[in-house]
């Protein structure tokens, strides 16, 4: 096990491991996205059903809620290593200094990432355990809203009435704005993130990066404009 | 033309340093940057003063020997050039620079405007080289190497370790570098048989060297004088990646010499 420790303590390998778990995390941001856009549905009880379905596979959920919060925290972990180090890598900075070929993307990585995990906490006090929320409400089996007394105990009483809770939420328009405010800064994390992690793993070829780029820009997009579209679509009233 | 020259004065090591700032009067646009700062340190000279130290040799643009930062640039303004290289006439009458030494933990400063860049050295040594027994030349032509291999790693090998690329990085980090120095004989069938230990020496001395991590800016590319692609650092993750995490990982920890 020492060369996985050699290996995640590298600065080339703490960066694959951010890339590995950035990918992880990609990959719950579409499903996410892409079951959140039953609100759309027309039928408030298909969005809610889809809640429902998840709730009722508690041996799935749980060990892909762990997967996902040790993704997290490795992904904080290496990010926190890697910076101690670079900035010990240039202890005098300069008085004059130009930046040539950076992006918007790549400066506010350090940026976008924090204002991200607040936003993911607010979003579960929000949403799924109810916290913080105007009128956080349950759902019985059949997917009917039930109201709950007990704001924070969703998981022991089934599932959140997921269409009602959102629309009762975004509708405010601070809550709104938050969200989409949130979402775009999002989709500068994950267009330099999705592109840098192709390379950080190891794709070099000119075809190979042109795909990749192509690639983070367009997953960006379906994820943030989904997102978004959910957000804006109920501030505006449209899903009611 | 005239110019105004904030220059980084720094005794030794230990020393702190600070800007001065001097006024250099006969500039033709026809000097280089270099020939510029011997007609200063000519002036400092004759006036009983220390003259600004840089570090230089070819003054073709080939030794890698000159290098600092003009106006918070390595080399200077011009693409693809270093400062040895760099005419005067890419400045105007009046302008005020500021020339400053590469900043980086890993190139401790010597005097004024030179650095100490044995680290990229040592980097070489851990697995820069290509293991070849002894005896007899091997045949020129017994080891066919297509044409766009052979150019990769000319890509590759035109590296004249400078150090303009740990110096543009916002994190003071070698991988340009260092995958310049690995990818050349990576791509080469006589250094693919060790490319995987290549790596891996390579970048952990790198670390021990206390250079930073890449987070794909571009800066270190944009700065290259010689051109070395961003890419070159992705094939050097694809090596350390896949040496570490799908082989059996080599024991040996870069400890340099080689
Ligand atoms: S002095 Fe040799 S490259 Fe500039």
């Amino acid at each position: 096990m020492s060369w996985l420790l050699t290996f995640s303590r590298s600065t080339v390998g703490a960066k694959a491991i951010m890339a590995l778990t950035g990918a992880a995390m990609y990959g719950f941001l579409i499903v996410h996205m892409a079951g959140n856009l039953l609100v759309f549905s027309g039928t408030p009880e298909l969005h809610n059903h889809h809640s429902v379905f998840l709730h009722s596979f508690p041996e799935l959920i749980w060990p892909a809620r762990a997967g996902l919060l040790l993704a997290i925290v490795a992904h904080i972990f290496s990010w926190v290593n890697l910076r101690m180090r670079s900035s010990a890598a240039r202890p005098v900075a300069y008085k004059v200094k130009q930046s040539r070929a950076s992006t918007l993307y790549s400066r506010t990585m350090q940026l976008s990432g924090p204002v991200i995990l607040v936003f993911v906490v607010v979003h579960l006090l929000n949403l799924t355990s109810g916290n913080i929320h105007p009128g956080f409400r349950m759902q019985g089996a059949a997917g009917a809203a039930l109201p709950v007394g007990v704001p924070g105990a969703a998981e022991a009483f089934g599932s959140p009435a997921a269409y009602e809770n959102t629309v009762a939420l975004l509708s405010q328009p601070l809550w709104g704005v938050f969200y989409i405010v949130a979402n775009l800064l999002l989709g500068l994390h994950l267009f330099h993130g999705g592109y840098a992690m192709c390379r950080t793993l190891g794709l070099s070829g000119e075809r190979q990066q042109g795909l990749a780029k192509l690639l983070a820009s367009g997953v960006t997009a379906l994820i943030v404009g989904g997102n978004v579209a959910i957000a804006a679509a109920i501030l505006l009233g449209l899903v009611k | 033309m005239k110019l105004t020259l904030n220059v980084w004065r720094q005794k030794d090591r230990r020393s702190p340093g600070s800007f001065v700032k001097y006024a250099v009067n006969d500039v033709s646009e026809h000097m280089s940057f270099l020939e510029m700062l011997d007609v200063l340190n000519e002036k400092l000279q004759t006036e009983g003063q220390d003259p600004v130290a840089f570090e230089h040799d070819c003054r073709e643009g080939i030794c890698g020997s000159c290098g600092f930062m003009v106006d918070g640039r390595p080399h200077g303004p011009m693409p693809r050039t270093t400062v040895c290289q760099l005419h005067m006439r890419s400045f105007k009458d009046g302008d005020e620079l500021v020339l400053e030494p590469f900043r980086a933990a890993a190139f401790p400063i010597i005097r004024d405007l030179v650095v100490d860049r044995g680290s990229l050295d040592r980097i070489v040594g851990a697995g820069g080289f290509v293991s070849v027994n002894t005896g007899s030349a091997p045949e020129a032509n017994s080891t066919p190497v297509p044409k766009s291999v052979a150019d990769k790693s000319f890509d590759n090998a035109a590296c004249i370790q400078c150090g303009a690329c740990v110096a543009a990085c916002p994190n003071a980090a070698a991988m340009l570098f260092t995958s310049a120095k690995m990818q050349h004989l990576n791509v080469l069938p006589q250094g693919e048989p060790e490319k995987y230990e290549r790596a891996t020496n390579m970048v952990l001395q790198m670390d021990k060297e206390g250079f930073g991590h890449c987070t794909w800016h571009g800066e270190c590319a944009e700065a290259c004088p010689k051109g070395i692609p961003l890419s070159s650092i992705a094939a050097m993750n694809m090596d350390f990646n896949v040496g570490n995490l799908l082989r059996t990982p080599p024991t040996s920890g870069g400890d340099g010499g080689g």
